[in-house]
């Protein structure tokens, strides 16, 4: 089909309009005009109705509100999104591995609110009232940069870690000294499981407040972690080797210098 | 449902209404679905990213400025959501190829080797053709086709959507169909149901 003479190329825009119905009568008027003259034009937006013709003959069946039932899918997480149980919403324990020093916490914290109730009305919201936004309170500004920095001095030691392992192949980073083959597969692959989940959200949070440079950091790192989280146990050693290619595709290691510099 | 009224049911869901924001997933969910359904071909997929779609609302809903209407932030969130999935399965594919998980079994009945040709009907693979053909297409232009023909939006809605000129979405839109045009035309002849 030849259309690709400049004045066909210039009714395209009219073409599609007309194909969606969305003509002005402006441009109806102009269309008409030019297709009477225009063979090729003819054709082609013969052509294009036929396919959306057909298309929308080919479309799957709407589902039922039945079918899909979302509400009852997604309340049990909602649920969890309301009362955190101590690990979500506003955060993982910060003091991971300082027991002593989270208890400390948990004891002023309860003392804490039991002289708030002394002193007046709670300002603690219900428990029975849902509150989204509590549930990204962090994740604006400020404590979005913490929220970046803090992801990314979680994830850089296992990072390094895979990239300094030697598997048989050549490590991505070189390092005099070898990680030993004796690595606590089930462990990193929790890990880096979690590590995959925050990825995600925190991506979210960077790409709505528009830091896509970060969020494409987030997002690499988040590729990475999945890859690690789906390696199956008994290939794990061969399975690194794959995350090391993408380590050293996507120049993760760089990345995370040069964003250790920058916040320095 | 008018707007104003979406409105009130944004704000009291926001001020921690769960009736409210269940009415706002029952109004939308079938739009959600169909949006992911056209753009990953999978319903088993689509299904996982409406539930994610909704969790993400629900935690975002603070972050909801009402300068657009909410199923146009809706889709938003679904295409990401969608951009992710897809994400997460070329990794999946990736590591199958290399041996190292085992290939999920496929979802989409018509598309197992080993289906029955009899359950084969017209419209399944009209529709099969459609799917298949879709996949040929740039995300962008995916994107663009599934809002307006699936979701039946407008140029303009669609262009708001997908944070595109109007110019742009029709060029998309043009490509689009030239492409399923070619595609459809190699397959057999569809014959459309009765």
């Amino acid at each position: 089909m030849k259309t690709g003479t400049k004045s066909c190329r210039r009714w395209r825009h009219h073409l599609v309009e007309a194909v969606c119905g969305e003509l002005t009568p402006a441009h109806r008027a102009e269309l008409e005009s030019h297709l009477a003259t225009c063979a090729d034009c003819r054709q082609e937006l013969a052509g294009l109705e036929e396919t959306a013709r057909r298309c929308e003959a080919a479309l799957p069946p709407r589902p039922k509100a039945s079918e899909l039932d979302v509400w009852s899918r997604i309340r049990p997480v909602l649920d969890r999104v309301e009362r955190p149980a101590g690990r979500r919403l506003a955060g993982r324990p910060l003091v991971l591995g300082y027991p002593a020093a989270a208890a400390g916490a948990v004891a002023l914290l309860v003392l804490g609110l039991w002289l708030g109730s002394w002193l007046g009305p709670s300002l603690e919201p219900s428990p029975e009232v849902a509150r989204p936004e509590a549930a990204v309170a962090a994740a604006s500004g400020a404590e979005l940069d913490v929220a970046y920095l803090r992801y990314l001095e979680r994830a850089t030691p296992l990072l390094l870690a895979v990239a300094n392992r030697t598997t048989g192949g050549t490590a991505v980073a070189s390092s005099s000294a070898s990680i030993s083959e004796s690595v606590d597969s089930t462990a990193e692959r929790r890990l880096a499981e979690r590590l995959a989940d925050d990825a995600g959200r925190l991506r979210q949070q960077l790409e709505d407040e528009g830091r896509r440079r970060q969020a494409a950091l987030v997002a690499d790192l988040g590729i990475v972690f999945l890859q690690m989280a789906n390696l199956s146990h008994h290939e794990y050693r061969r399975g690194i080797e794959l995350v090391q290619a993408t380590i050293e595709s996507r120049a993760l290691l760089f990345q995370l210098s040069v964003e250790e510099m920058r916040h320095l | 449902m008018t707007l104003e009224n979406e409105r009130e049911l944004v704000e009291a869901a926001r001020a921690g209404d769960r009736e409210a924001f269940r009415v706002l997933v029952e109004r939308h969910q079938g739009e959600v679905f169909y949006l992911a359904l056209g753009v990953l071909r999978d319903p088993d997929d689509a299904q996982d990213v409406v539930q994610e779609v909704f969790i993400k609302a629900y935690r975002s809903l603070a972050r909801f400025r009402g300068e657009s209407r909410l199923g146009t932030w809706l889709y938003r969130l679904t295409l990401n959501a969608c951009r992710d999935h897809q994400r997460k399965g070329r990794l999946m594919k990736l590591q199958h190829s290399l041996g190292l998980v085992a290939e999920p079994e496929s979802r989409w009945v018509e598309e197992r080797p080993d289906a029955d040709p009899e359950r084969r009907t017209a419209g399944g693979q009209l529709r099969q053709d459609l799917l298949r053909a879709l996949g040929k297409l740039t995300p962008a232009e995916r994107d663009t086709f599934v809002l307006r023909q699936f979701n039946q939006l407008t140029i303009r809605e669609t262009a708001r959507v997908t944070r595109r000129a109007e110019g742009t979405v029709k060029n998309l839109l043009f490509r689009a169909l030239r492409k399923l045009q070619k595609e459809l035309a190699t397959h057999a002849p569809m014959e459309e149901p009765a």
